[in-house]
C-alpha cells in the first residue's frame, strides 16, 4: 500500500450486451500500476484483457459497458480521480495527453486517408497544445526521429500504406508519446509485426518508459513479451485475474495451473520434446454464473472442491498472489474424486 | 425465409401492405359498382363524398375505381418486366462469369452500353419506334434494369466460382453446364430474390414516370402515373385527384423498398447493392 | 498510364455501342420516316426526293457509317421538325439541364451527406430513425409527385416561389428541389451505410484514444473514408438525375435536353432524338470519368498506384 501508484483498477466489471442480456466479460479485476512501472496483462484472446484496457481510456465499443468498480487515477499521491466517473469531455482531455494507447493492427489503426505526420500532429491540435503549425510540425518530426524512423522530415508526408508494419507501429508510438503521457497502454502492440521488429518495438517502449518515468500497461498473449519488458505481471483467465506476481517470481515459480500451462507451451530450443505442450480444452463460453473455479474443466488437478466453489485470491509471499485451491497446498488426496 | 420475414416487423408490415393493395386491385370489379372507363359527364369533377368516395375525375369517372384498376396495371407492369430483367440479367451475368474471356468482354460491353444513358431517354427511343403501349413500357423497363442486374450477378457468380468445392468439381471433370446448374444457380438464389424485390420499386417508378410524360400507357388504359398526368390541370382546385394515385405509388414503392432491404439483411447480409 | 488509355478506349467503345443500339432501335420503325414527315397527300415523287435527300435510300450499314462520320465532325444532322442543326439545338438546351442538375445535385449532396452523417452518429436512436425514414421517403416518391406537391405548396398555398421556370434563379429553386429530393435519399442511405462500415475500424479507436469524442472521430476520420463510395454513387446517379430532369423540365417548362427529347418524340423528329440521346450518353461518360479522377485524387492508395 505504500507503493506510489499511478493507476488503480478496482473490482472492474465490463459487460457485453448480447441480445437482451448483459454478459460479463471482465469480472472483478484489480490491477495496480505503479508510477514508472511496466505492468503486463497476459491471457488468451477473448479473455477480456482488451476490454479492461479500453475501459481505462473509455473507448469500449458501443455494445460493451463498464458495469461496476472504479479506475482510480492518481495525478499526484494526494490527488485522485475515478476515470469511470469523469464526463466524456473530461476523459477525452486526458486521452492523448496523459493516457495514450498503441493498438494491435498497425495496418488499420492509422487512418488510411491522412498523412502520418498530420495524424500525429492532430493530437497537439486537439488538445490545443501547440498552435503554431511550424512549431508543431517540428515537434512531430523530432518525435518521429526519436522513435527511430529514418528521414523523419520525409516520412512526415508519407501515407500509412507507404510504410511497413514496423514503421507504422513506430508512428503509432510517436503519436502516443508526442505529449509525454503518464501512462501508455500497449494493446497487443507487437502481435502483428514479425519477431525482429517485435524486439525493436519492445526495446523502444521500455526505453521511452525509463527515459520519461512513464508507466505502461502491456497487454499481450505472449509470455516472451512479458519477460522482455514487464516488471509485474497479471495473468487473466476468463475475465478475472488468476495470478499476479513480479515478473521474475512468476517465471521461476508459477503457481496457477493456467500460468504453468502458458509457460510450458513456450517452445524451447534444446528441450526437444516430441510434442509442444498445450493447455487442454478451450475457453469455456461465458454464460450463467458458475459456482466453481473457472479453470476446473481444463485443470490437470482433479479436485472436487474446484467444481464446488470459486477460489479467492491468496497470498503466496514475495508479492505473489494466486486464485487457486490447490496451488498453495497441493491437491488433497482425500478430496480427489478418483472414482474412475 | 418466410419465418424470418414474419419475425422482422418492418418486412412483415410491408408484405402485409403489398398483399392488401394487391388483393384490392385484383378484386376491384367485385368491390365497387362503378365502371372505370365509361364516362359520365353529368357528374364530372364531383368532390369526395358518400357516393364516389374519392370523387370523380374530369370525365365523370369514379376516382377510387380507376385507382384500383390503375394499381392493377402498375403492379403488373412492375412485376412482369422486373422478372424478365432478372431473368435476362441472370443469364447474361452467368454467361459472362462462366464462359470465358470473350463472352465476358462482349457482355460487359453490352451492359455498359445499356447503362450509359438515362433509361427514360431509351424508353423514348423505343416509344418512337413502336409507339406507346404496355409492350413498349415493359421493353423499356427490361432494358433499363437488366444491365445492373447482370453486373451484380456476374460478380456474385465469379465469387461463387472461386470456392474450392467448385474447383474440385471442375478438376474432377464435371461439365461446366452442370457446375452452373448444381452450384452456381442455387447459390445465386438469395441474391436474385433480393434483386427482384429491390428492382420492383424502380419499375413502378419508371412506369409511372413514362405514363406521366405521356409516353407510356395510353388512354383509355389506366395507370397511376397517367391519372396524375390527366388530373394535373386541376392540381390547385382538386389536389386529391393528383394526390391519391401519387400516394398509392409511394406506398407501394416504400413497401417494396422496406421488404427488399429486410430480405437483403436476412438473406444476403454481407452484400450491398 | 495504360489504365488511362484503356479507360478512354472503353468510353469510346461504349459510346459507339450507344450509337449502334439507338440507330438499330430507331430503324425498326415500320414505314419510312419521309412519309411520316410529309402529309398523307404527298406525291410518291416528293416522298422519294425527301428520302434521297435524307440518305434513307442507302443500305443501313452505309447509313450508320455516314452518321458516324458526320457525328465525328460534330454534325448530328438536321432536325426534321425545327429545321435547324441538331447540335445547335442541343447546345442551346444543354445549359438549362446543366444548371438544373448542378443545382439539384448540390442540394442532394449537402442534405444527403448531412442526413447520412447524423444517422450514423446517432445510429439506432431517434435522429437515425427519423432521417432513415425521410431518406426512404426520398427514394420512394416519384419525381413528378414532389414537383407537383412543391408547386401546390410553394406557389399556390404560400405564394413564395414562381410556378414555372422563367429564366430567373428563384424559379429554378423548385425544379432543383424536386429533382434533388430523390437523390438526396440515396446519398443519405449510402453515406450512412458507408459510415457504419467504418465505425468498427480500429483507426476510430485510435482517434478516440487521441482525445477526440466519438462524434468528432466519426466526422474527422470516418467521413473521409466513407466519402469515396459516395462520390462513385454520385456519378452513377447522374444517369438517374438526367432521367428525372426530363420529368422536372416538363413539369416546370424548362427547355432543356429532356424537353428537347420529349419534343422530338412528339414531333417524330428522329435525328433530334438520336442526337439528344447520344449527347446525354457523352455527358454521363464525362461524369463517370470526372468521378474516377476525383476518387484517384482523393484516395492516396490509388494515387500511389498510378
Amino acid at each position: 500500500m505504500n507503493k506510489d501508484l499511478l493507476l488503480e483498477i478496482k473490482d472492474l466489471t465490463v459487460s457485453v450486451k448480447r441480445k437482451k442480456e448483459a454478459v460479463p466479460v471482465v469480472r472483478g479485476v484489480d490491477i495496480d500500476i505503479p508510477r514508472g512501472g511496466i505492468v503486463g496483462l497476459v491471457g488468451e484472446s477473448g479473455c477480456g484483457k482488451s476490454m479492461t484496457a479500453k475501459s481505462v481510456n473509455r473507448i469500449l465499443p458501443p455494445f460493451a459497458e463498464t458495469t461496476g468498480g472504479s479506475i482510480l487515477w492518481h495525478d499526484s499521491p494526494g490527488e485522485t480521480t475515478d476515470l469511470l466517473k469523469l464526463k466524456e469531455k473530461e476523459i477525452r482531455k486526458k486521452c492523448g495527453t496523459e493516457i495514450a494507447m498503441v493498438f494491435q493492427e498497425p495496418m488499420t489503426s492509422l487512418n488510411p486517408m491522412m498523412r502520418v505526420g498530420d495524424q500525429i500532429r492532430e493530437v497537439l491540435k486537439i488538445h490545443k497544445i501547440e498552435k503554431d503549425p511550424a512549431v508543431s510540425k517540428e515537434r512531430v518530426v523530432k518525435m518521429l526521429g526519436a522513435v527511430g524512423i529514418p528521414q523523419p522530415e520525409l516520412r512526415y508526408n508519407s501515407w500509412p500504406h507507404e510504410l511497413s508494419g514496423g514503421m507504422r507501429q513506430r508512428v503509432m508510438i510517436a503519436m502516443a508519446m508526442i505529449c509525454s503521457p503518464k501512462l501508455l497502454i500497449a494493446d497487443e502492440a507487437t502481435t502483428a509485426v514479425d519477431v525482429t521488429i517485435e524486439a525493436q518495438i519492445l526495446d523502444l517502449i521500455r526505453d521511452m518508459c525509463h527515459a520519461s518515468h512513464m508507466s505502461a500497461l502491456v497487454i499481450t498473449h505472449n509470455m516472451g513479451v512479458v519477460s522482455a519488458i514487464c516488471d509485474h505481471v497479471y495473468v487473466m483467465y476468463l475475465g478475472s485475474i488468476v495470478e499476479k506476481a513480479p515478473v521474475r517470481e512468476l517465471f521461476t515459480n508459477p503457481l496457477h495451473p493456467y500460468t504453468r500451462g502458458l509457460l510450458s507451451s513456450i517452445p524451447r530450443i534444446g528441450n526437444n520434446p516430441e510434442y509442444l505442450e498445450t493447455i487442454p480444452g478451450n475457453i469455456p463460453v461465458v454464460r450463467k454464473p458458475f459456482s466453481g473455479c473457472d479453470f476446473c474443466m481444463r485443470c490437470s488437478d482433479d479436485v472436487r472442491k474446484c467444481f464446488m466453489e470459486s477460489p479467492e485470491m491468496r497470498e503466496a509471499g514475495n508479492d505473489h498472489y494466486v486464485r487457486c485451491h490447490t496451488a498453495l497446498t497441493g491437491p488433497d488426496p482425500g478430496e480427489s474424486k478418483g472414482t474412475e | 425465409m418466410i419465418k424470418a420475414v414474419i419475425k422482422n416487423k418492418a418486412a412483415a408490415i410491408s408484405a402485409g401492405i403489398i398483399l392488401i393493395i394487391a388483393l384490392l386491385a385484383v378484386f376491384a370489379p367485385f368491390l365497387l359498382p362503378w365502371d372505370a372507363v365509361r364516362q359520365d359527364l353529368a357528374s364530372r369533377l364531383s368532390p369526395p363524398g358518400a357516393g364516389h368516395l374519392l370523387g370523380t375525375d374530369a370525365l365523370g369517372r369514379d376516382v377510387l375505381t380507376r385507382l384500383l384498376y390503375g394499381t392493377r396495371v402498375s403492379l403488373a407492369v412492375a412485376l412482369i418486366p422486373t422478372g424478365l430483367a432478372v431473368l435476362a440479367g441472370t443469364i447474361l451475368g452467368i454467361a459472362a462469369a462462366c464462359y470465358g474471356k470473350a463472352a465476358d468482354m462482349i457482355i460487359t460491353w453490352f451492359t455498359d452500353v445499356t447503362l450509359a444513358f438515362p433509361g427514360l431517354l431509351f424508353a423514348m427511343v423505343i416509344m418512337y419506334s413502336i409507339g406507346g403501349s404496355m409492350l413498349s413500357v415493359v421493353l423499356s423497363i427490361v432494358v433499363m434494369e437488366f444491365g445492373s442486374i447482370a453486373r451484380i450477378v456476374r460478380s456474385v457468380a465469379l465469387s461463387i466460382l472461386e470456392n474450392d468445392y467448385i474447383l474440385a468439381a471442375r478438376t474432377m471433370g464435371v461439365k461446366s453446364s452442370s457446375v452452373i446448374l448444381r452450384h452456381v444457380v442455387p447459390n445465386l438464389a438469395p441474391t436474385l430474390i433480393v434483386l427482384f424485390t429491390l428492382n420492383i420499386p424502380a419499375s413502378i417508378l419508371s412506369e409511372s414516370a413514362l405514363s406521366f410524360l405521356g409516353i407510356g400507357i395510353q388512354p383509355p388504359d389506366i395507370s397511376l402515373g397517367l391519372m396524375v398526368s390527366e388530373s394535373r390541370t386541376f392540381l390547385f382546385q382538386m389536389p386529391w385527384l393528383s394526390l391519391a394515385p401519387s400516394l398509392v405509388i409511394m406506398t407501394l414503392v416504400m413497401a417494396f423498398n422496406f421488404l427488399g432491404d429486410a430480405l437483403r439483411d436476412i438473406l444476403d447480409p454481407k452484400t450491398r447493392y | 498510364m495504360s489504365a488511362v488509355i484503356r479507360r478512354g478506349l472503353g468510353v469510346i467503345l461504349v459510346l459507339l455501342g450507344v450509337m449502334l443500339l439507338i440507330f438499330v432501335v430507331l430503324r425498326i420503325i415500320p414505314g419510312d420516316p419521309a412519309s411520316v414527315l410529309l402529309n398523307e397527300h404527298a406525291s410518291e415523287d416528293s416522298i422519294r426526293r425527301l428520302t434521297e435527300s435524307m440518305g434513307l435510300d442507302k443500305p443501313l450499314p452505309v447509313q450508320f457509317l455516314d452518321y458516324l462520320k458526320n457525328a465525328l465532325r460534330g454534325d448530328l444532322g438536321q432536325s426534321y421538325y425545327m429545321r435547324k442543326p441538331v447540335l445547335s439545338l442541343i447546345l442551346t438546351a444543354f445549359p438549362y439541364t446543366l444548371k438544373l442538375t448542378a443545382l439539384s445535385a448540390s442540394f442532394a449532396w449537402i442534405f444527403g451527406i448531412l442526413a447520412g452523417v447524423v444517422s450514423a452518429v446517432y445510429h439506432d436512436r431517434l435522429p437515425d430513425h427519423l432521417f432513415r425514414g425521410i431518406s426512404l421517403l426520398g427514394i420512394s416518391v416519384p419525381v413528378f409527385m414532389v414537383a407537383l406537391f412543391l408547386q401546390y405548396l410553394m406557389y399556390f398555398r404560400l405564394s413564395l416561389l414562381p410556378l414555372m421556370y422563367d429564366g430567373s434563379f428563384v424559379s429554378m429553386i423548385l425544379p432543383a428541389a424536386a429533382l434533388g429530393w430523390n437523390s438526396a435519399g440515396s446519398v443519405a442511405r449510402l453515406t450512412r451505410s458507408g459510415l457504419m462500415e467504418q465505425l468498427d475500424s480500429p483507426y476510430l479507436d485510435t482517434a478516440r484514444a487521441k482525445g477526440l469524442s466519438t462524434k468528432k472521430a466519426i466526422l474527422f476520420h470516418g467521413l473521409r473514408n466513407a466519402i469515396l463510395p459516395v462520390i462513385t454513387l454520385m456519378a452513377l446517379q447522374l444517369s438517374g438525375m438526367l432521367s428525372g430532369a426530363v420529368i422536372t423540365e416538363s413539369v416546370f417548362g424548362i427547355s432543356g435536353l429532356g424537353k428537347l427529347a420529349l419534343t422530338a418524340v412528339q414531333t417524330r423528329d428522329m435525328p433530334l432524338l438520336q442526337g439528344t440521346v447520344l449527347f446525354t450518353a457523352l455527358v454521363i461518360s464525362v461524369g463517370n470519368i470526372i468521378a474516377d479522377v476525383t476518387n484517384t485524387l482523393l484516395d492516396p492508395r490509388l494515387r500511389t498506384k498510378s
